[in-house]
């Protein structure tokens, strides 16, 4: 099975010409689409700094190799959030990811969240070790990209060993533990560019003796130390050697511009070719004596390469980098000392059969090749992904585990267990001891039940009054107490298979499959009244932020697949939890996808009948199917979604009826897009005028409150509206809550005076004002009371 | 603010950078409070209430690079400078109205939040609820339009 790699190449997309870092992504990138190991798909960011869109790999070659069209292609362009990198895939920064609008210190957590690999090359820390020759912004964004990498990273590719140290070293003087680090040294066997149609600057290169002159490629920026050739032009100028530099004025170097333009020696000794043609770079470096790099500090040392396959000897700063790169074959000298610079021009020339003899040997010199780097890259890679995981191979899940106090309820589940998954061979039911008897007399199914009672569980603990604390309370106990198999799959009394499935729903390609349908971070629980499920997931928030665990939820109301090893080993890592009291599902799988990556794969869930009213919230996410029922037998009442079905198993009508629930339930989904995408243009709107979203907020002023609301409110007919309402935190007390009503433009009473407690237990969460649009249209107003201040905001209601 | 970035080690290697921009007699180019509110931001998304309590220098550097997503540049520096001693709710009311009714906002898809500072005239503000005047078939269509319709359609309806 391939590993999956997604790599974005944002900058590369976007800079006209590849030179530096994008020349490096691009060579290696289009390698690694012709490697077998590896299926690849390529990114570029979206305007909303939050998505990408996916770059076509035929169009992305035919771009990058042959000039032809663009890498976007032409089709109907597929997009991509972080949230639908699968779990064991491989995300591979290889671009200069700093420069990137979508921080990876937001990106990176969400990948980790479900299971994602994240391997980032390093080209070097110079920004941070010698921050001066940078410019303010890479600066910035290259401090913030380094945490993120440090904090994050599973795997850091270097492109050489002295980058690998450097690493250890800043990571050292942080006192903080270095991600794991492979070295792939960069290739070099760049194609030749043809400048056979090119003009040469024959003017400068007539006044260049063959061996006579010092040449210096590349960009004018500080930390190549131009200035200290510069400064060695009189010494050299003695001995007869000229200076050349060839390339183009970069940031911050207008001084250094100037001092050129009026140096003395200048037209003579000291040449500036600006901007010269590939022709006339390949000229000079033909006849220079050497290529000297003063360079402070480099990444790689690519030019060094550059003047070898050109055959010409270099003189470099003896950094270890440089030394890495340039080997036995460059003379070397100290970046600081003109003298030292000097001197090793002249160690160059004192024998000029030597000279002759490194010339020859440079000549036969060949590059490691693009080939070869992105190989050992791919390597890396391959190693890095997981896209199978490591539960054993033959596991059989055959035991379904469920803790009831309800006969009735599971007695209306069991059928559908029964006929839906054929793999489950026994239910071990965790009940009170009064319910076992009844339990075994009136059902007569495949499954077998297996108990276990409260009574054995508890051994005479008490159980804790508050429902979600109860709950993990009870499932620790069963972890370690109860028959339980290695891996079995946790039920509610009220879940039920809408249709047959297989042992794969749960473990697929050897990973257990982790079903979620909300971020806890965004969780804001029932307005005014929490709940204790709402308190519980509060705490569960808090609790993972705080061990920097994700914090995607679990509790999706349908079975999951436990492994209980793992539960127990969470538990002997927590030991306190118990007193915690958490939600379950959340504080299992999320600890799991952390420590037990390769094992779990993160899914969006597969229910109808959570929440048990589309409306009930906003959906964070959509299902990616729908393979399960929460069932809530209200639905089934007059004038509810499930009106006219059945609640209980029939044979014969069950396809039938599974079939219209999931109908009737897709629809309703499909109106929560649309009125998702009306309230969204409604948004783009109002911010166009406003400057800002349209948001209510109370907040404290120098004055006194303010209760800052939209002047107008477009909402769709028939949706029910979650509208944030920001408020600081030392308005947030029970004793005065905002009111709210609609009122038509016929004065009619359209939703008639609701509250909203701005509860003052959990200020993480943002309180909402719920509108629950009439089906049809309308216009009137929307008026709000805090204490004595009122407004009023215009509505309209669109069919 | 929501961030899972360490903040610790975010701002010891803001502090070692510093160390060695000082050593080079340089200075950062932006203060600790700022660079923070940058390395954990959302991409996007803006708050106000993140930003509210900076003094006026870091808040203008601040909107530049998350509103803009560029560092200030030195002629507008030497304008705002000027007004540094405004009291904070007015020096940021300034400083956002300016960002975000200048024509380069108008291709960055970043939105302020959490913000209760009026960044709009009078006039423009009525726009909307004069909209609502307008019959409801033609405000679906102006909704369903794409965006640079969108501003073709206010242009030729005299809103813009």
């Amino acid at each position: 099975m391939k590993t999956q790699v997604y790599i974005d190449l944002s900058r590369l997309c976007l800079t006209p010409f590849t030179s530096g870092i994008q020349r490096v992504a691009k060579e290696i990138v289009l390698r690694l689409l012709q490697n077998d190991s590896l299926s690849i798909t390529l990114l570029s960011v979206l305007p909303s700094n939050q998505a990408w869109r996916v770059l076509p790999q035929d169009a992305f070659t035919a771009f990058y190799t042959e000039k032809q069209g663009s890498p976007y292609g032409t089709g109907k362009p597929i997009i991509l959030t972080p949230n639908d990198i699968p779990s064991g895939a491989v995300f591979f920064d290889i671009d200069s990811a700093w420069n990137m609008p979508m921080h990876r210190g937001w990106l990176f957590p969400i990948l980790k969240a479900h299971g994602v690999t994240i391997v980032t090359q390093l080209y070097d820390l110079i920004p941070i070790t010698e921050p001066q020759f940078f410019h303010e912004q890479t600066l910035r964004q290259f401090i913030s990209w380094t945490t993120a990498i440090l904090q994050f990273a599973d795997q850091i590719i270097c492109n050489a060993e002295a980058t690998k140290a450097a690493l250890h070293t800043l990571c050292r003087q942080l006192n903080y533990t270095a991600p794991p680090c492979a070295v792939v040294p960069l290739g070099a066997d760049f194609a030749k560019k043809s400048a056979e149609l090119e003009k040469t600057d024959t003017e400068l290169l007539e006044k260049l003796p063959k061996y006579g002159y010092i040449l210096m490629v590349g960009t004018i920026e500080p930390r190549k130390n131009h200035q200290l050739l510069l400064d060695a032009v009189p010494a050299l100028s003695k001995r007869g050697i000229k200076v050349v530099f060839a390339g183009r004025i970069g940031w911050n170097m207008e001084q250094f511009a100037k001092a050129m333009d009026k140096h003395p020696k200048k037209g003579t000794d000291f040449f500036f070719a600006q901007g010269p043609s590939d022709a006339t770079i390949q000229a000079l470096y033909k006849n220079a004596l050497a290529v000297a790099f003063p360079t402070k500090n480099e990444g790689f040392g690519l030019p060094i390469v550059e003047a070898y396959l050109n055959g010409t000897p270099v003189l470099a700063s003896d950094i270890p980098v440089l030394r890495e790169v340039g080997g036995d074959m460059a003379g070397y000298f100290d970046n600081t000392s003109v003298d030292s610079l000097v001197e090793a021009v002249d160690n160059l020339r004192s024998d000029m059969k030597a000279y002759e003899k490194k010339r020859t040997e440079i000549a036969a010199y060949r590059p490691r090749t693009w080939d070869d780097t992105a190989n050992d890259m791919a390597n890396v890679l391959a190693a890095s992904g997981n896209p199978i995981g490591t539960m054993p191979e033959d596991c059989r899940i055959s035991q379904m585990v469920v803790l009831t106090a309800r006969n009735e309820d599971l007695l209306r589940s069991l059928p559908y267990y029964d006929y839906c998954m054929p793999f489950i061979q026994r239910l071990l039911v965790c009940c009170p001891e009064r319910n076992v008897r009844e339990l075994q007399e009136k059902w007569q199914g495949r499954i077998q039940l297996d108990f276990f009672t409260d009574e054995q569980l508890l051994e005479g603990d008490s159980l804790p009054e508050d429902h979600v604390r109860r709950n993990f309370f009870l499932r620790s106990k069963l972890m370690k107490k109860a028959p339980l198999d290695d891996v079995f799959i946790m039920t509610d009394d009220d879940y039920r298979p809408l249709m047959p499935i297989t042992q794969e729903f749960f473990l697929k390609d050897r990973r257990c499959q982790a079903y979620y349908f909300y971020d806890l971070t965004e969780w804001k629980g029932t307005q005014s009244a929490y709940t204790s499920f709402d308190l519980g997931m509060f705490r569960m928030r808090d609790f993972l932020v705080k061990h920097r665990l994700p914090t995607l939820q679990y509790s999706s109301h349908q079975p999951q697949v436990i492994v209980r090893k793992y539960f127990l080993e969470m538990m002997e890592e927590f030991p306190d939890l118990i007193s915690i009291g958490p939600d379950e599902w959340n504080i299992y799988f999320n600890w799991c996808i952390a420590k037990h990556t390769t094992d779990f794969s993160t899914q969006r869930y597969c229910c109808i009948g959570w929440p048990g009213a589309i409306s009930d919230w906003q959906l964070w996410c959509q299902p990616r199917s729908l393979i399960f029922e929460n069932f809530y037998e209200s639905l089934y009442e007059k004038g509810h979604i499930f009106e006219g079905l059945s609640t209980t198993f029939c044979a014969d009508t069950f396809t039938m009826e599974s079939a219209e629930k999931i109908a009737r339930w897709s629809r309703e989904l499909e109106k929560q897009t649309a009125y998702s995408a009306s309230w969204n243009t409604y948004r783009e709107m109002y911010r166009d005028v406003h400057g800002k979203s349209p948001e209510f907020l109370l907040t404290r002023q120098e004055n006194g409150v303010l209760l800052d609301i939209p002047e107008l409110l477009y909402v769709p007919a028939g949706a029910v509206m979650h509208l944030p309402v920001l408020a600081d935190a030392d308005l947030r007390n029970a004793d005065t809550p905002i009111l709210y009503e609609v009122t038509d433009d016929r004065q009619h009473c359209v939703i008639q005076e609701k509250t909203l407690l701005l509860p003052n237990v959990d200020a993480g969460v943002t309180p909402e004002l719920i509108l629950a649009m009439p089906p049809y249209a309308f216009r009137g107003i929307l008026t709000i009371h805090y204490g004595e201040l009122t407004c009023n905001c215009a509505i309209s209601c669109l069919e | 603010m929501k961030s899972y970035i360490d903040q610790e080690l975010a701002c010891a290697l803001y502090r070692l950078a510093e160390q060695r921009m000082q050593a080079a007699d340089r200075s950062m180019p932006c203060s600790e409070e700022v660079y923070l509110l940058l390395t954990t931001a959302t991409p996007g998304i803006v708050s106000y209430r993140d930003m509210q309590h900076l003094s006026n220098p870091d808040f203008l550097e601040a909107s530049y690079l998350l509103l803009l997503n560029r560092p200030l540049d030195e002629p507008a520096r030497q304008v705002w400078e000027q007004n540094y001693d405004l009291p904070k709710e007015a020096f940021h009311a300034a400083v956002l109205k300016t960002i975000i009714q200048s024509g380069e906002y108008q291709h960055i898809r970043t939105s302020v939040t959490e913000c209760p500072l009026q960044l709009c005239d009078e006039e423009q503000k009525n726009m909307l609820v004069a909209s609502q005047a307008l019959p409801e078939r033609l405000v679906r269509l102006y909704q369903s339009m794409p965006r640079p319709l969108q501003k073709l359609a206010k242009k030729i309806a005299g809103k813009e």
